[in-house]
Formats: C-alpha cells, sequence, structure tokens
C-alpha cells in the first residue's frame, strides 16, 4: 500500500514537474509577442533553411527542377528543423537560468529531477518544430511539386521513427546540458556547433556514400541519421544510397543506437552534473 | 582670453578627447582579441565545427554533380563568420551588458559611446578575421577550390567597405536593441537564417531574381558577396551587378548606417532614459 502510494506521488509529482517546466518555457519564450510574430519566429529559420537548398538546386539545374531530388533535400530539411529547434534548448535553458536570470540555483534545488525539469523545457520546442516540419512539407508539395502523396504515406512508420528520434534528440540535449554546467565561453555556441557537425555526418542534405570513409562510419552509429532515413522513407517512399534497403532493419538500428546515444549522454550528464557541484558551477555566471 | 589662447584651448580639449576615444577603443577591443588568446576553446566551436557545415553545403554541391561551386559555399562561409559576429556580438552586445549590469557603467563613462561601439566593431572584426581566414584555407583545401584574383585592390576594397557598412548595421540595431528585452534572442534567430537566404551565403544572389536580390542589398553582405566572387570565381559568372555599381552602392551603405548609428545612438540613448528601459533587466 506505502509502496503504491509513494508511486503515486512519484508519477504526480514528475508529472507536475514537467507541467511547470513546460509552462515556464511558454512564459519566457513564447509569450513575448503576438501570435503571428512568433509564427514567423517558429517558420522563419526551417522554411529559410529548406529554400537555402532549394536555390543551391535551381543553380546546378539551371531552373530544371527534379522532384525526386528536391523531395530528398526538403524532407531532410523539414526534419533537421526538430534537431535545430530542440536539441539547443537544453543547455540554452541551463545558461539562460545561470547567466541571464540567475535563477538555476534555485530551480536546481527545487524537490524534481533537473533532467524532468529540461525535459519539460525542451516539450514545446518539440511542437514547434512539428507546426515548421508540416509546413515546410506542404510549401515543398504545393510549390516545388515534390512527389508527397498524402494517402500513400506510411503513418504509423513515421510516428514511430518520430517518437524514438525524440528520445534520441533529448539524449543529446541532456549530454548538452551538462556539458554547458562545466563550461564557460564555448558553451553558448557548443550546441549550435555540434549542430553544423552533425548536419554533415546524418544525410540530412546528401548521401552518406559521398562522405569520406571515416566520416561514414560515424554516421552510421549516429541514431539521426536513421531518423532522417526512415522520415524520407515514410514520407517519399524511396530509400537513400548506403542505407539498408529494408525500413525493418532500419528502424531496428535506429532503437539500438538511440538506446546507447541516450544512456551515454544521460552518463556524461551525471559526469558534468558532478563536476559543476564540485567546482560550484551552478550558480557561477560565467559573464560570457 | 586672446583669441590664440582659445584656439589653443580647443586645440588641446579636440586632443584630448580624441586621446580618450581611441584609449577607449583599444580599451573595448582588448578583450575581444585576447580573450580568444587565452580561452582557446573558441578554436573549436567557433573555426573547427562551423567548418563542418561549410563542407556540408560543401558536399550538396558535390553531390549534385556540380563540385566547382564550392569555392561558392567556401568563401560564403568565410563571411558568414562576419554576419554572426555582428548579430551576436555588435547588435545584441549593449543588450547582454544591460543584463550583466555592464551598460550603466558604459554611460557612465567619460568618453563616448561611439568609441565603445568602434571598439566592440574592431574587436570583433580582427578576432573574426582570424576565423575566417582559417575557415577559408580549410574549405579551400578540403575542396580543391582555385581562385583567378581578377584585381586584388577592387577585392580588398569590396571587403573593406563590406565590413564598415556590415560592422556600421551593427552598431546601428545594437541601439535599437535597447528599446527590446527577450525579443532580443528571438529577433536575432529570425533574422539569422533568412538573412542567410536572401544574401546568397551559399548560392549567388542572382538565383532570387532582381527584386529580391535588390531589396536583400540592403544588407551589405549581400553585394559585398557578390562582388567578391566576381574577384575570385569570374569562370562561374552568375553575377548579379557589375562590380563598380556595387562599390558604389557599398560606400553609400557604409556611410548611411555609421550616421545612422550615431544618430539612433543618440536618439535611443535619450527615449531609453525617459521610458527607463537602460537598466532593465530580465523582462
Amino acid at each position: 500500500m506505502a509502496i503504491t502510494e509513494q508511486k503515486n506521488r512519484n508519477s504526480y509529482g514528475l508529472l507536475n514537474s514537467l507541467r511547470a517546466a513546460v509552462w515556464l518555457e511558454w512564459q519566457t519564450r513564447g509569450n513575448w509577442t503576438n501570435p503571428w510574430l512568433f509564427t514567423l519566429y517558429i517558420l522563419g529559420k526551417p522554411i529559410s533553411a529548406a529554400l537555402v537548398l532549394v536555390f543551391m538546386y535551381q543553380i546546378v539545374s539551371g531552373g530544371r527542377s527534379n522532384p525526386t531530388i528536391l523531395g530528398y533535400l526538403i524532407v531532410g530539411s523539414a526534419t533537421w528543423a526538430f534537431v535545430d529547434t530542440v536539441m539547443g534548448e537544453f543547455p540554452r535553458t541551463v545558461l539562460s537560468d545561470r547567466e541571464e536570470y540567475a535563477m538555476l540555483k534555485y530551480v536546481y534545488i527545487a524537490p524534481h529531477r533537473f533532467i524532468t525539469f529540461l525535459i519539460g523545457r525542451a516539450t514545446p520546442r518539440i511542437l514547434m518544430a512539428a507546426v515548421a516540419f508540416t509546413v515546410t512539407l506542404s510549401i515543398g508539395v504545393v510549390f516545388l511539386k515534390i512527389p508527397i502523396h498524402i494517402v500513400s504515406v506510411n503513418y504509423l512508420l513515421l510516428l514511430v521513427t518520430m517518437l524514438i528520434g525524440f528520445v534520441s534528440l533529448i539524449g543529446f540535449g541532456v549530454a548538452f546540458a551538462g556539458l554547458a554546467l562545466v563550461l564557460k565561453r564555448g558553451a553558448w555556441d557548443m550546441s549550435t556547433a555540434i549542430s553544423g557537425a552533425l548536419y554533415l555526418v546524418t544525410g540530412a542534405i546528401f548521401p552518406i556514400t559521398i562522405l569520406p570513409g571515416f566520416l561514414r562510419d560515424i554516421s552510421l552509429v549516429i541514431p539521426l541519421t536513421y531518423w532522417i532515413e526512415l522520415t524520407r522513407r515514410s514520407v517519399l517512399g524511396y530509400s537513400s544510397p548506403g542505407m539498408p534497403s529494408s525500413w525493418a532493419v532500419t528502424l531496428l538500428i535506429q532503437i539500438i543506437t538511440t538506446i546507447l546515444v541516450t544512456t551515454i549522454a544521460v552518463i556524461a550528464y551525471y559526469i558534468c552534473e558532478h563536476f559543476a557541484k564540485e567546482r560550484g558551477q551552478l550558480d557561477r555566471a560565467t559573464g560570457n | 582670453m586672446e583669441p590664440a589662447q582659445q584656439q589653443n584651448l580647443k586645440t588641446s580639449q579636440w586632443r584630448e578627447s580624441l586621446r580618450l576615444g581611441w584609449r577607449t577603443l583599444i580599451g573595448r577591443a582588448y578583450p575581444r582579441i585576447v580573450s580568444a588568446a587565452r580561452e582557446p576553446d573558441w578554436v573549436f566551436y567557433e573555426v573547427a565545427l562551423p567548418v563542418l557545415q561549410v563542407i556540408a553545403f560543401g558536399f550538396v554541391y558535390k553531390s549534385l554533380g556540380r563540385p566547382q561551386y564550392t569555392g561558392f559555399v567556401v568563401l560564403g562561409g568565410a563571411m558568414l563568420a562576419f554576419w554572426t559576429n555582428v548579430l551576436w556580438s555588435m547588435a545584441g552586445q549593449l543588450h547582454w551588458e544591460r543584463q550583466t549590469g555592464n551598460l550603466e557603467l558604459y554611460l557612465m563613462a567619460p568618453s563616448s559611446m561611439l568609441w565603445i561601439l568602434a571598439g566592440m566593431a574592431f574587436g570583433g572584426m580582427v578576432a573574426t578575421l582570424f576565423r575566417s581566414i582559417v575557415i577559408l584555407l580549410i574549405g579551400s583545401l578540403i575542396f580543391g577550390v582555385t581562385y583567378q584574383i581578377v584585381s586584388a585592390p577592387l577585392l580588398i576594397l569590396i571587403f573593406i567597405l563590406t565590413m564598415v557598412a556590415l560592422y556600421g548595421l551593427g552598431s546601428m540595431l545594437s541601439s535599437l536593441y535597447l528599446m527590446y528585452n527577450r525579443e532580443v534572442w528571438a529577433i536575432q534567430e529570425v533574422m539569422q537564417d533568412p538573412i542567410s537566404l536572401i544574401t546568397g551565403f551559399y548560392f549567388p544572389v542572382r538565383a532570387l531574381g532582381g527584386i529580391i536580390g535588390g531589396l536583400a542589398s540592403v544588407i551589405p553582405l549581400t553585394l559585398g558577396l557578390d562582388g567578391m566572387r566576381q574577384m575570385l570565381f569570374p569562370q562561374l559568372g552568375q553575377s548579379f551587378l557589375p562590380p563598380g555599381i556595387e562599390i558604389a552602392i557599398l560606400g553609400v551603405l557604409a556611410l548611411l548606417f555609421l550616421v545612422g548609428a550615431s544618430w539612433s545612438l543618440t536618439y535611443i540613448e535619450k527615449l531609453a532614459k525617459i521610458e527607463g528601459r537602460l537598466s532593465l533587466k530580465w523582462q
């Protein structure tokens, strides 16, 4: 009886922490403007990133577009919106709460797990990225005639790969938050810089077969590679060069790499947290 | 007082003001340059990893069967370092200084804020120039980019005019941002990628057409990049405007933004004082 009550209390506490963190995220980052400007804020980055690729392709093709290639570029870029929007939120939460609002120590000593708080803060960003993903694909279908047919999309595969993808994103984010606790000057740039590096090796905008051997090997152990591939496969219906031909095998590899990366990420977070506590960095503003 | 004495006094005051301004400039530029040497982790975050992003866009051209265009990407990536610096370390700087409590100290200092902005610009430019050169060298080596310099003096002139106009724009924005609070971060984020698109960091701006390209020319990087590409990759064509016209427009933009920065700083500082926004934090 006592154990059940304790479990109920824990899950209630977990939900409460998550809810409070989501609300806080909206209050600090979402309510600064009117809904139209906020929509522009959500959509500006992913649509621009996709259009950069479209114009690069237009230059190369001399205006003769191939919808299959455009589809490849647009879906990869739209999926990347999740990475760009969500992953950087974790270290930014740590840094802004520590450096800008000087609140990190109070959040940290509150009766909840800090990781739960971080996940809660990132949750609204997943919703924002989902809107950007949908709008970017819609623009691709309507204006660029990319071959996405609403009836032939494999929605189940899309949903499953997305959910697993979110887990890997949270894993990366948690590790970056840990690093942000111990880094000083480079902390603000870290997530953007690492996200840029992952952009290269995950096959987001070109097939991984074009990468030199060692980079291709790196790309094959990153779960984001399989996430982007399965998203492409479920939406466009074809596989990319260098990826397993079976979707089931690709999904299995995505699950395995996600478990590995997330486990390593959480361990890395706790190691960083330990050092941050030892060095007194939880409430030390670096002024950067 | 004799006219000669008055003249001497004026000259002496002017000299003193210039000396103070110069010292302020060097003083504000100093941490930007020296901190890079003291904490070398920026090499990893601001050079090594951004190079990988440049390489990613280079691979896009390679995968599309046009490796000759990778030079556009490499040059764009090198110039992107300046845009990032202007956006985050110039435009947003006074906002961060306000958050950390330094802005009040700047305003109480005996020298003009314009000298402080000039110091920020100078320090940022020098530090970013090094990063930019490293990105250019690494990118060029990886993709085997070859440059056919049409005219070195014109290339240098375009670069200098672009930098003056760009940092002038950054100075202007920095004072305008004093009117905002939390929105600053979002405004910066909103600006970063769409501007990468319309200024043509990774492709010639000509692809956007005359109207969008013309509107994008208000941002000095658009014409600066196009002009430099014409000076470095004449064999690829794809120019937007002739270099002479681009130089003239860049000159006008440089002047406009410098005058605009001076005007907006005075005006916004006054307005911000009236509205009590100079020391307003965490709003």
